[in-house]
């Protein structure tokens, strides 16, 4: 994290520019992301100058209430369920950090990304993933250099040779290169073939739509209802015919756990990167790093303990906290099932509790505190 | 069923050319087994092993530079349905000079990611 | 004899495994599970080592496990190794304790507890006029025939009190009324393999991964701690990293967890391992796929 941020302060010294301080940049973010859902509170306006003031200001709440229901959603037939509309994709990450670029690692990013990859504008903002992307390359290029050397002084120890010339050499060798990893160099970006069929006069196509998980899209549609597809529309289409509640059960409890923790005002993003359901943000992606894993379970379920521990040292890795969220069932299976088939969702989803546990590693040696 | 590996596929491509950049990208069809093959942007990790003293690797990479990858879907809700015996079919398609797959699971998170997948044992890489 | 003698020496040179938990006999349940195979000789550990089975050193004390770093004997083993052990004849199970025992016990009747009292009273009865007659014969020197005021076969109740207080009862190794139902010469030590490998469905095709990867010259140690069966080393895990995580064995066609697949690759490239997948396909061998991270994406 110091290095990036030292590549970023870098960058903006080479480019002659403000350097970008970490106040300002959350100062930015704080604007930027308002709002935690997509729902926007209309300020009551402190003094009625007018009775036709507050009438207007009903008029126009009314308005916005009725119009709730604004983002276009498409379901291809993989499933994948989008958002295309440029307006509506920035909304959705925006107002809470829904979906993620197809193209992209979380943020919609990928045209502005490609812009200033083939340089067609000086975008003002820098760019985290291409910072990342060529620190892997430097990173791989180093350790390269490093096997070099290593089997040099192989060879030279099995010939009974000791350079210590050679070793100061390597030294700083590797250290130089260690240097130029934190200078950061723009490597020059020539443009593929595959890029010019993207140009389009100064600009480049828009190739990235916005993928909503199915439990976004069940939130974004039931419990913050702003997409334009109705809720029953929408779970047909994520199951076509189930026979039993074998087969919604995963979706059901999935979506319950991610309700869960929607409700209780965390920003709930998906967990695979670090094998697990859920990551949890207080704010969001651009705020801080994610602080806990969620591992959605049944509560009847238990996994050998090879399973908790693996999933629990990938979590833990990466400086989160695991917590294993139970979903248990209050009603027969069949019942839900029942629900189900009448749309009666309201109901469905009420007859589920949630429990968790935090899973921690522990080792008696290393943790006294 | 046969125009969702399409899908797929187009899903893969797109994603292993407009984000990960690579280059010389084509789908292959090995007889029921569609591939994406294309060259990465650059090296993918440091198995060039010419300088490692124990080259027992290397003859698992890539001369040309090209990786081969297989799409498969993974649903947050859904099961895989993919086994050992997928991969055995996969690997019998494929012809004998290509020693290492990729897996490209394109989650329903909108993220695609990418294993590699060797048939046996294989040591691993230097980190 | 003859036979009888070099068979005995041939089963010392074999390292002693001893199963210490349940009872084995009473086939169908997962019993085998809560069977543990450990080694208390030092010799045979090493000589285990030797053949590529490291195990675990556990120590006695089980409820202070964090005492000391290096722990002593005795050395536990994973039920594969114990089995694969056997099986190429590098060592022999002993007898089993546990449940066996109480079997054994219920199974005492009157009469064999009753000889084992009458045997014990009579050993007391015996030392006892042995001492009595040695008392006497000292006596009688030490007085010389001059003293007759004193009769010299009577004994005091005092002298006869210390008497009884230095009879000595020996202390056995072993059990004079239980027999252990595995005993070392007459057991079948194929039949025990079996009898563990039949009541445990996963631990027999794990065996099977186990004795491949044995036979290729690695060494394993339970693997939980970086999320698999198996962690596995070239060679001897005081002289190498490990390599692989491998994983419990499966059917091919069982399904692949992908998410399960995608964190035990992620783990194996924090910890420098490859994560491998072994199934055991339809002619009962074991065979390898190995995962890692891409390196993008």
């Amino acid at each position: 994290m110091l290095i990036s941020l030292a590549c970023l302060v870098t960058i903006y010294e080479d480019r002659g520019r403000q350097v970008l301080t970490m106040s300002k940049r959350s100062h930015r973010n704080q604007l930027q992301y308002k709002h935690a859902l997509p729902i926007e509170a209309q300020p009551v306006p402190s003094v009625w100058k007018h009775p036709f003031q507050a009438f207007s200001w009903i008029l126009d709440w009314a308005m916005r209430w009725s119009e709730t229901r604004i983002i276009d959603v498409k379901i291809n037939q993989l499933g994948q369920i989008l958002v295309c509309d440029q307006w509506q994709m920035k909304y959705l990450w925006e107002h809470g950090f829904f979906g993620t670029g197809q193209l992209s690692r979380s943020e919609p990013n990928w045209q502005a990304r490609t812009m200033s990859r083939l340089q067609l504008n000086d975008a003002d903002r820098i760019n985290l993933e291409h910072v990342t992307d060529v620190r892997r390359r430097q990173r791989l290029e180093f350790k390269k250099l490093r096997a070099e050397f290593e089997a040099k002084k192989l060879e030279m120890r099995q010939k009974g040779i000791v350079d210590e010339q050679f070793i100061e050499q390597e030294r700083l060798f590797l250290k130089n290169q260690r240097d130029k990893e934190l200078a950061f160099e723009k490597d020059s970006m020539q443009i593929r073939d595959e890029d010019l069929r993207l140009i389009e006069g100064k600009s480049v196509i828009q190739l990235e739509s916005l993928q909503l998980m199915p439990v976004e899209a069940i939130f974004l549609s039931y419990a913050v209802p702003v997409l334009k597809i109705t809720l029953q529309q929408l779970m047909v289409s994520l199951v076509l015919e189930p026979k039993s509640f074998q087969d919604i059960k995963k979706l059901i409890h999935q979506y319950v756990a991610y309700h869960h923790y929607r409700s209780k005002g965390w920003c709930v993003r998906s967990g695979i990167k670090f094998g697990c359901e859920y990551l949890l943000y207080r704010r969001g992606p651009p705020f801080q790093h994610a602080e806990y894993g969620i591992m959605v379970l049944d509560a009847n379920q238990s996994n050998d303990y090879t399973w908790y521990s693996s999933a629990a040292r990938v979590v833990g890795g990466a400086k989160k906290q695991f917590v294993l969220c139970y979903v248990e069932q209050l009603i027969p299976e069949d019942d839900l099932m029942e629900l189900w088939k009448q749309s009666k969702y309201d109901e469905l989803f009420r007859n589920f509790k949630i429990h968790e546990l935090l899973y921690k590693r522990w080792v008696a040696g290393k943790n006294r505190d | 069923m046969v125009s969702m590996n399409a899908a797929l596929c187009d899903v893969v491509y797109t994603n292993l050319v407009y984000q990960q950049l690579w280059t010389e990208t084509e789908i292959i069809n090995f007889e029921d087994v569609p591939i994406v093959c294309g060259k990465p942007s650059h090296r993918l990790t440091n198995d060039d092993n010419d300088n490692d003293a124990d080259a027992s690797n290397s003859e698992d990479i890539p001369s040309d530079g090209k990786e081969y990858v297989y799409p498969i879907l993974m649903h947050q809700y859904k099961n895989s349905g993919f086994s050992m015996k997928s991969l055995d079919h996969i690997f019998s398609r494929l012809p004998d000079m290509i020693k290492r797959l990729t897996l490209g699971i394109v989650n329903d998170d909108g993220t695609v990611v990418y294993y590699f997948i060797y048939k046996g044992l294989r040591k691993p890489k230097k980190n | 004899m003859e036979y009888r003698e070099s068979f005995t020496k041939a089963m010392s040179e074999k390292a002693k495994i001893y199963l210490v938990g349940s009872n084995l006999e009473d086939g169908d349940g997962d019993d085998a599970s809560s069977v543990v195979p450990v080694l208390y000789d030092v010799d045979d550990i090493a000589k285990i080592r030797e053949h590529g089975v490291a195990g675990v050193l556990i120590g006695t004390l089980g409820g202070a496990p964090q005492q000391n770093v290096f722990l002593g004997v005795p050395l536990r083993l994973m039920m594969e190794e114990a089995l694969w052990l056997v099986e190429v004849g590098h060592a022999v199970f002993r007898h089993v304790m546990g449940q066996d025992l109480i079997k054994s016990l219920k199974g005492l009747d009157g009469e064999k507890l009753q000889k084992f009292k009458d045997d014990r009273a009579n050993d007391v009865a015996q030392q006892l006029e042995w001492k009595r007659a040695n008392f006497l014969r000292k006596m009688k020197t030490l007085r010389g025939a001059s003293d007759v005021a004193v009769p010299s076969d009577v004994i005091n109740e005092r002298d006869e009190q210390l008497m009884k207080q230095s009879i000595f009862i020996e202390t056995k190794d072993t059990s004079a009324v239980i027999e252990p139902s595995l005993n070392d010469q007459t057991i079948d030590q194929r039949k025990i393999c079996e009898q563990i490998l039949r009541q445990n469905e996963k631990l027999r095709l794990n065996y099977k991964v186990y004795k491949k990867l044995r036979e290729m010259g690695y060494f394993m140690s339970p693997g939980a701690r970086f999320g698999g069966r198996y962690v596995a080393y070239p060679g001897d895990p005081l002289r190498y990293h490990s390599h692989l995580t491998v994983q419990d064995a499966r059917s091919k066609d069982e399904e692949i967890d992908l998410l399960n697949m995608i964190n035990g690759a992620r783990l194996g490239t924090s910890v420098k391992k490859t994560w491998v997948l072994p199934g055991i396909n339809e002619n009962g061998d074991a065979e390898f796929y190995s995962v890692e991270w891409a390196g993008f994406g």
